[in-house]
């Protein structure tokens, strides 16, 4: 199951409001997204919202993630709900020190 | 290290956010001096039978930093429109914060600059060439009112009201120059960034057993 390598979406902030912008996330980057989204249980609905992909896109996401253990599935009032699993903590973990160290071992810019 | 991370980060938005805004300021001027030149080079003239060099090179150059300016002011506010979006987000936000506010902001920047990625190569290459365009139009402006007396060896200006026009039109040209050194180095920076993820992008996708 494989996403498109660059997708053009428009991003929400992190309140969750639209900020219509239409920025180029990578599929990993994306993937971070859904896992934190999903640190509580949420609906396919309220994901895609979020992380502001088609129907299509977030399927493939999503399953992406519930085969590989990340994300797990929970019916809940005839309702499913997804939910990042502890093997989603150490991709977030994994992430967020890549992307840090990358922003903190690269000079920046400054005027 | 987040805070660290995260006053840096903050800083950087803020100097990228004040260079766009100065070039918004500075691209907005570049086309009312466009406008001005053209109208005095051009539509200035008293007797159209006579087309003076200078006069015709003058509005020739005068059109190409119109469009150029035009050009420059566009692509400033294309790109400072979304860096205001992250910023606005980022600004309310005091230490400590949370690693997950603080990499979606490095997420959104880098998302935002894949974007503008084209728009901030024309800009270096627009400024560039707008700030040697103006650059020419503040000599051929100043050569035009100012006279070398060879034999006698004085130096005399025409008009005084002239050089305050050339002066402006190379400080343009000066703004322009280091716009495009500055969006370089901006872009330099961020470049390296991207070639660090893609790096990185191994490492994630050995993780979530994706090759």
């Amino acid at each position: 199951m494989d996403c498109p390598c660059r997708n053009m979406h428009s991003q929400k902030n992190w309140d969750g409001n639209d900020t219509m912008k239409t920025e180029r996330r990578t599929q990993y980057e994306i993937y971070w997204e859904i896992l934190v989204f999903c640190r509580s249980p949420r609906s396919f609905t309220a994901i895609v919202h979020r992380c502001d992909l088609n129907s299509k896109a977030g399927q493939e996401y999503i399953g992406f993630l519930c085969s590989k253990g990340y994300l797990s599935r929970t019916d809940e009032d005839e309702k499913t709900l997804y939910v990042a699993t502890g093997r989603a903590s150490e991709y977030i973990t994994l992430f967020s020190e890549l992307y840090q160290k990358l922003f903190d071992t690269i000079p920046g810019f400054k005027l | 290290m987040t805070d660290t991370t995260f006053l840096r980060f903050r800083s950087e938005l803020d100097s990228f956010f004040l260079l766009t805004l100065l070039n918004v300021v500075f691209g907005a001027l570049a086309v009312a001096f466009a406008i001005q030149f053209i109208v005095t080079s051009i539509l200035g003239l008293t007797d159209w039978s006579i087309l003076p060099l200078s006069r015709i090179a003058a509005g020739a150059i005068s059109m190409i930093c119109f469009g150029l300016g035009l050009s420059w002011l566009i692509s400033s506010v294309e790109i400072m429109d979304g860096i205001d979006d992250i910023r606005t987000e980022i600004k309310g936000r005091t230490s400590p914060i949370s690693d997950e506010i603080l990499i979606s902001g490095i997420v959104r920047m880098i998302a935002h600059y894949r974007e503008h990625k084209k728009t901030i190569r024309t800009m270096i290459l627009v400024c560039t060439l707008g700030g040697f365009c103006f650059l020419a139009l503040g000599i051929l402006n100043g050569l035009e009112f100012a006279s070398i007396g060879l034999t006698s060896g004085t130096f005399t200006l025409n008009s005084y009201l002239l050089i305050p026009s050339a002066l402006l039109a190379l400080g343009i040209a000066a703004a322009s120059l280091l716009s495009s050194y500055y969006f370089k180095r901006f872009s330099r920076a961020w470049d390296l960034r991207q070639d660090g993820l893609s790096l990185s992008e191994h490492a994630l996708a050995e993780k979530l057993g994706r090759e």
